[in-house]
């Protein structure tokens, strides 16, 4: 076999160095001994020399059109056989391309991760861009003919105001008249009581008329839609439920239509399914639809999108929509003088670009020069190898291989890299794009996001192929313009090495300005967890439990409603303190950090009225025996309520510390008379103080706080029940929600929620700032640091001769060492006085967004600059360890 | 079985190529022109002797077929070359008996099997034939 791989070589050989001219006399040469051969044949048949030659020709059909013909084949077939030779030669320099970055894993591991880093987070922000600003709502038919009406009021405290709630008279008269929308229809999302008994949740819930769902163009995937002509009371309550509940609630049932869907206790028929991932005209996921009937006609707040015809400008129908809106009637007072105009339906609620599609845009570009940057890197960490190459590939050169096949040799291992680090990248995608998306969203959008989506598989394509482009090139063409002879020659490139300085000084700068920011949010997350919000935020679950509402509204159905609700709740607690795990439960109507609690105003005895704090109040929630330590707000003076101050019980209050020292400053709060309401109601003693707790949130005023004990005030509706883990994780919900059903049956829905999630809202920007500060200031860190030990390894490798010249002349290791850890961390130094100089300037912009940090939090700024610092000194370690290392007459031979 | 593939033999009936082709024609064998594709198969055949150059292959072929194949040498190279394209035969030069400079065709594992294939298809071909040409009239 050996033998035959030999005579493929030397075929190869001719075949890759032959012409055109070699091919043809080939051929002739082949015929010319055949026909030799045939005239050998015949004039051993005895025939003569003249005879048998003819007979030769003739046999043989030696015409010119013959041979012109043979010639074609033949150069056919030597082209074929030069394909496959080229074919196997791009394989083997494709070996030997992995081979060689195997053999240097450090470094094709530096440029494979960066390069995943970069195209990673790409990823992750287009996948959150396309979503946000390039994807259409999923199952609607052409949704840039869709709008939506807006109105902007003048209120007199808050002055201009848009948003897309419309009145529903408006609609009305639109439905009516309006000609510039063919089709147009209402909606609105709320959360509401979905099902009964164990199986109630609350939901997001959309209403419509019966238009709007098929103006859209969806198409259910079974049973229908809701008919045009079903609006406001004509047909029986119906609902259409969406895949995921279908799924969840009835396993895919087919026969699931024309079933009854208790929603907010009116029974809906069911009378279709809506295709997954289907949410209307709303970036939130809406998991039920209901058609809108008669009593929700008079609600003010409905959102209305129109179809708008074909060759109608928008100025037209905001023209239209100014005349209808001036001659309806029916409109509230407030409402009269709005301006209304049809904008976009992927426009916020207030008309304008939602603030996640703005953050995504600056995510987008973020990483887009975080990909610039680590591309930068990359090429440079590969120049250096060249620099390091230099006698290899001028070895190459010089044997023949050809400047092309050299070219050709540098490229492949940039799309080798590439490519692998391609296939990283799509980890790094999918671990940024959760974290992006559960900051920017929880689960309450519908994302339909996945890695295998041809978006998401063409998007990670195309950066692939375009950073291949660059980094496989780059290197190449450089050693592509190298002359074999003066490659040995050559020196140092000096603008090239100023190029990747000031790249060095530019990452740095960014690196510095992304993890201030990344470290104020993160301050301020720090401060928020150290908040003393007076509860315990943690361990506390907050269960709500609707009763069925009273059906009479008369005093005295209240005032038995009542009654009935604080026997119930008291029930309820007991209940839960038999769960296992639970430490204490109590019974409280007014909650902390959800502003729940109720301005009720007091008089005390030589007081014309108490003081007016900025948090306002007094503000007094009513509580059950237990709740103090339940939701481990802490007593400072005097006593808890006990199960003895109820209903009939000496009026008893517990008020704030604030609240005793205020009402009476100097003097004991303890036993002094407090009357609620009017100064004449009845005394309330004060048995106890206890810490001021936070009222509406994290960001907290002061303010007057008092609790009455249960049953001795009205509990104004809206008790809940407060359930305290004995540790994290103790309390099961399901087995929690079961024991409170099994106590009292008639509950329609519980629901369970942790105390913190009051404060999501607050929390939500900070995460926001958080996560994508400190992920995209994290990535560019890294891809600053591979950046800045390339260069360093690059001047390295080519000061070796001067460094061997030092080393040689008597320089210490120590020397040497300081001098290349210097020359790196003096352009990260310079870089670090940039970023803190473009940091402080741009300190306004964040600060608002911070939680009781300064934008000027020294501590960040310091943190991040010696963070920078220390990273650029090992980056420039390890390299100045390869320079020490040298011995002297190696490094004066390697020039 | 592998290097002599004519030895195939095809479900109904063991024939040789020769008698197959008699069968067909009735017996007329003087002017038969070698059908297109069929020729590939015949160089084959021959080079699963042994290397030949290509008056030698022309020259079994008219030994085996005692010079009633009507044949232009030139289709022969034309074959040939195509085959060596298609990777069925490959050639180097080489010295003959009579140490004369001759191009010398060998045949490749990839040409055995595309001989193999034709063969078969041909002797199912042939068979066919053969059954409809034999046919009495009246007999369904």
């Amino acid at each position: 076999m050996s033998e035959h791989g030999g005579h493929d070589f030397r075929r190869v050989f001719r075949v890759l160095t032959r012409k055109r001219s070699d091919i043809a006399s080939d051929v002739d040469e082949e015929m010319r001994i055949h026909i030799a051969l045939r005239v050998d044949q015949l004039m051993a048949e005895g025939r003569s020399r003249e005879d048998a030659e003819a007979e030769a020709h003739r046999l043989f059909a030696s015409g010119e059109g013959t041979v012109r013909a043979l010639h074609a084949l033949a150069r056919e077939r030597d082209r074929r056989f030069h394909a496959r030779e080229s074919w196997q030669s791009w394989l083997q320099d494709l070996r030997y391309a992995i081979r060689g970055l195997v053999r240097s894993p450090s470094l094709s591991g530096f440029a494979v991760l960066t390069l995943a880093l970069g195209i990673g987070l790409n990823l992750a922000s287009f996948s959150v861009l396309d979503r946000l600003l390039l994807r259409d709502p999923p199952h609607v038919i052409e949704p840039d003919q869709l709008l939506r009406v807006y109105s902007t009021v003048e209120l007199p405290s808050v002055g201009a105001q848009t948003s897309y709630w419309i009145p529903w008279p408006l609609y009305q008269s639109l439905r009516a008249g309006v000609t510039g929308f063919g089709a147009i229809g209402a909606y609105r999302v709320q959360e509401r009581v979905v099902g009964e008994g164990m199986d109630a949740r609350r939901m997001r819930v959309g209403q419509t008329t019966g238009a709007y769902l098929s103006l859209l163009g969806a198409r259910p995937v079974r049973g229908r839609l809701f008919g045009r002509e079903d609006d406001a009371g004509r047909v029986g309550p119906q609902a259409l439920i969406g895949a995921a509940y279908w799924e969840s609630h009835f396993g895919r049932d087919p026969a699931v239509l024309g079933r009854t869907l208790v929603v907010d206790e009116t029974a809906y028929t069911i009378v279709g399914v809506m295709p997954a991932g289907f949410t209307g005209t709303e970036l939130r996921r809406v998991d039920v639809w209901v058609l809108a009937d008669s009593r929700s006609a008079g609600n003010m707040n409905w959102q209305i999108v129109g179809r708008i015809r074909p060759g109608t400008t928008g100025a037209g129908v905001d023209a239209e929509l100014m005349a209808i809106h001036a001659g309806t009637e029916a409109e509230p007072d407030w409402f009269r003088s709005a301006r209304v105009f049809a904008a976009s339906v992927r426009s916020a609620e207030d008309g304008r670009e939602p603030f996640e599609a703005v953050l995504a845009r600056w995510l987008a570009v973020v990483s887009g020069v975080i990909l610039l940057v680590a591309i930068a890197n990359v090429v440079s960490l590969l120049l250096a190898r060249l620099a390091r190459r230099r006698r290899e590939l001028a070895v190459r050169i010089a044997l023949g291989s050809g400047r092309a096949r050299v070219v050709r040799l540098l490229s492949l291992e940039g799309a080798v890299l590439v490519a692998a680090s391609g296939v990283v990248s799509v980890a790094v995608a999918s671990v940024s794009e959760s974290l992006v998306r559960n900051a920017l969203f929880a689960d309450e959008v519908a994302w339909t996001f996945s890695l295998f989506d041809v978006q998401m598989t063409a998007a990670l394509l195309a950066t692939v192929l375009a950073t291949a482009l660059v980094v496989g090139l780059a290197p190449a063409l450089r050693a592509g313009r190298d002359q074999p002879s003066g490659v040995l020659r050559a020196g140092p490139h000096g603008g090239h090495t100023r190029v990747r300085g000031a790249l060095t000084v530019f990452q740095a700068a960014m690196s510095v300005l992304l993890l201030i920011g990344a470290g104020l949010f993160l301050r301020s997350l720090e401060r928020v967890a150290a908040l003393d919000l007076g509860v315990d935020r943690d361990r506390v679950i907050v269960a709500s439990a609707e009763l069925p509402r009273p059906t009479v509204f008369t005093v005295d159905a209240f005032a038995e409603y009542d009654r009935h609700e604080t026997e119930v709740f008291r029930r309820l607690a007991s209940a839960a303190r038999r769960v296992p795990g639970v430490e204490a439960a109590a019974v409280a109507v007014g909650l902390p950090l959800d502003g729940g609690s109720i301005a009720a105003s007091v008089h005390v005895a030589g007081m014309d009225s108490v003081p007016a704090l900025p948090g306002g109040g007094p503000y007094a929630s009513v509580v059950s025996a237990g709740y103090f330590e339940t939701a481990g707000t802490s007593l400072l003076r005097g006593r808890a309520f006990t199960e003895a101050d109820r209903e009939g019980s000496e009026p008893v209050i517990v008020v704030s510390e604030t609240m005793a020292a205020r009402l009476w400053p100097g003097r004991s709060a303890l036993n002094q008379c407090v009357r609620i309401g009017r100064p004449d109601n009845p005394c309330y003693r004060v048995v106890g103080v206890v810490k001021d707790v936070h009222r509406v949130g994290l960001r907290e005023q002061p303010s007057l706080q008092y609790y009455i004990p249960l049953g001795q005030q009205s509990m104004f509706g809206g008790a809940s029940l407060i359930v305290r883990e004995a540790e994290s994780g103790a309390v099961g919900w399901p087995g929690l929600r079961r024991a409170l059903m099994d106590e009292e049956p008639t509950i329609r829905v519980v629901g369970l929620t942790w105390l913190r999630d009051a404060l999501d809202g607050e929390m939500r920007p900070l995460r926001l700032g958080m996560v994508t500060f400190g992920l995209s200031g994290g990535l560019a860190l890294l891809v600053a640091v591979l950046g800045l030990y390339s260069l360093m390894s690059y001047m390295v490798a080519w000061r070796t001769r001067e460094i061997g010249i030092r080393l040689a002349i008597g320089a210490t290791s120590g020397q040497i060492t300081r001098l290349v850890i210097r020359s790196g961390t003096a352009l990260v130094a310079m870089g670090v006085a940039i970023g803190l100089a473009i940091a402080v300037w741009s300190a306004r912009f964040v600060e608002p967004h911070l939680f009781e940090t300064r934008a000027l939090d020294p501590a960040v700024f310091l943190t991040v600059a010696i963070v920078l610092l220390i990273v650029a000194i090992l980056a420039g370690w390890l390299p100045a360890r390869r320079a020490v290392a040298i011995s002297p007459t190696e490094a004066l031979r390697t020039e | 079985m592998r290097g002599s593939p004519l030895n195939v033999t095809s479900g109904s009936a063991s024939l040789t190529l020769g008698v197959g082709v008699r069968m067909a024609i009735g017996g007329r064998l003087a002017d038969l022109t070698v059908v297109k594709g069929t020729l590939d198969m015949l160089a084959l055949k021959a080079l699963t002797w042994r290397p030949m150059h290509g008056f030698e292959i022309t020259r079994w072929l008219e030994g085996r077929s005692g010079r009633r194949l009507s044949l232009e040498d030139a289709a022969l190279y034309q074959a040939l070359y195509r085959m060596e394209k298609r990777g069925l035969v490959e050639a180097e030069w080489g010295a003959t008996e009579e140490n004369r400079r001759a191009r010398f065709y060998r045949i490749t594992p990839r040409g055995e099997a595309h001989l193999e294939a034709q063969a078969t298809w041909w002797f199912d071909y042939a068979d066919t034939l053969r059954d409809i040409l034999l046919s009495v009239p009246g007999e369904v």
